[in-house]
């Protein structure tokens, strides 16, 4: 046994939680080892004069007024929270998981309505300038150039 | 816990928790020395303690409500104690070292025992004084986790409850400590 560990068993034992079989084996080590010994004399003198220290009776003061004050004027805000904290857990998680839902579901909507509603933006310009481009070597008065024309300018082509 | 209280704490929680005056006497009555006791060991000082006596108090009554009779209601309550302590010698810190003299007046009346022959009333006073200062010279959770044992006797599992701590950290706390003790009171 390393001593490390029997000190530890020594401190174990002084609270009456080391079994019988380790007991033993601590013991024996401590019949070989001096500073074990020592150190198992030590915590136990101390522990026993610690015990010596206990005292009898309390002398606590009468506070009782001021408990009664002090736990009657409790905020209305503590005594939310305090409703708030005895929930249960599965009603506080699905509590939760509705809140969750409810807000994603707030802010992908409001997302999706601005784009659809959003003006056409540069790749949109960007065909209509390319379309009027491909009809720029036809003969101007051709139906075909006016509404290439048309369709670039109602489209803002520059 | 040494000298538990006959008392039917949950039946007297569920009433507190109505605020009913009377269950709040009772309580207060029943384990007023212990929360005192307690923080006084810890902090050394009658005021700090009564103070800590009072906050624990107001607390146990504003979550009365919480309390579920399966528990022990002196885990529930040492747990409110240990966080109101820890609490406070955090905030406090920078005024520990404040009149230590007068903190071992207070620690000293409380182990004063009945009229003893001069002599041995000296060297008990001494043999307790160097103990009361080993004990506020622990860290402050190896002083809760020893208050809690030897002079509370709560078990490994109640203080790691006490303390929102693990068995094995109540386990090594008490080892740290005992062998401080050892060397403070050689």
């Amino acid at each position: 046994m390393r001593c490390r560990k029997a000190q530890m068993f020594i401190s174990r034992q002084l609270d009456g939680r080391l079994d019988e079989e380790t007991g033993v084996v601590l013991a024996t080590h401590l019949c070989a080892c001096a500073d074990c010994a020592r150190f198992a004399a030590l915590v136990r003198e101390s522990w026993r004069r610690l015990a010596a220290d206990a005292p009898a009776v309390g002398t606590t003061p009468d506070v009782f007024a001021g408990i009664v004050e002090r736990a009657t004027r409790a905020s209305p805000l503590a005594a939310w929270l305090g409703e708030l904290w005895r929930l249960s857990p599965s009603r506080a998680a699905t509590a939760g998981v509705l809140a969750s839902v409810t807000a994603i579901g707030v802010t992908l909507g409001t997302l999706v309505g601005a784009r659809l509603d959003a003006p056409p933006t540069a790749p949109v310009l960007l065909e209509a300038q390319a379309l009027a481009d491909s009809f720029a070597d036809l003969p101007l008065g051709t139906p075909l150039a006016d509404f290439a024309a048309s369709f670039a300018g109602r489209r803002g082509s520059p | 816990m040494i000298g538990e209280p006959d008392v039917d704490a949950a039946a007297l929680m569920a009433r507190a928790a109505d605020g009913d005056r009377g269950a709040w006497r009772e309580l207060y009555l029943a384990y007023r020395d212990y929360v005192f006791r307690t923080a006084l060991r810890f902090l050394g000082s009658e005021a700090q303690a009564a103070d800590i006596t009072q906050d624990v108090f107001v607390a146990l009554f504003g979550r009365a409500r919480q309390y579920k009779p399966q528990a022990r209601f002196t885990t529930f309550l040492f747990r409110v104690v240990a966080n109101r302590c820890l609490n406070e010698r955090a905030r406090a810190h920078t005024r520990l070292h404040d009149d230590d003299a007068s903190k071992h007046d207070a620690l000293a009346r409380l182990s004063a025992g009945p009229s003893e022959n001069p002599e041995a009333h000296l060297r008990r006073a001494e043999s307790a004084a160097a103990v009361r200062r080993a004990i506020l010279a622990l860290t402050e959770w190896q002083r809760l986790a020893v208050i809690l044992s030897r002079f509370e006797g709560l078990s490994y599992e109640e203080i790691a409850l006490a303390m929102s701590t693990s068995v094995g950290t109540v386990e090594s706390l008490l080892f740290r400590a005992r062998r401080k003790l050892g060397e403070l009171l050689r």
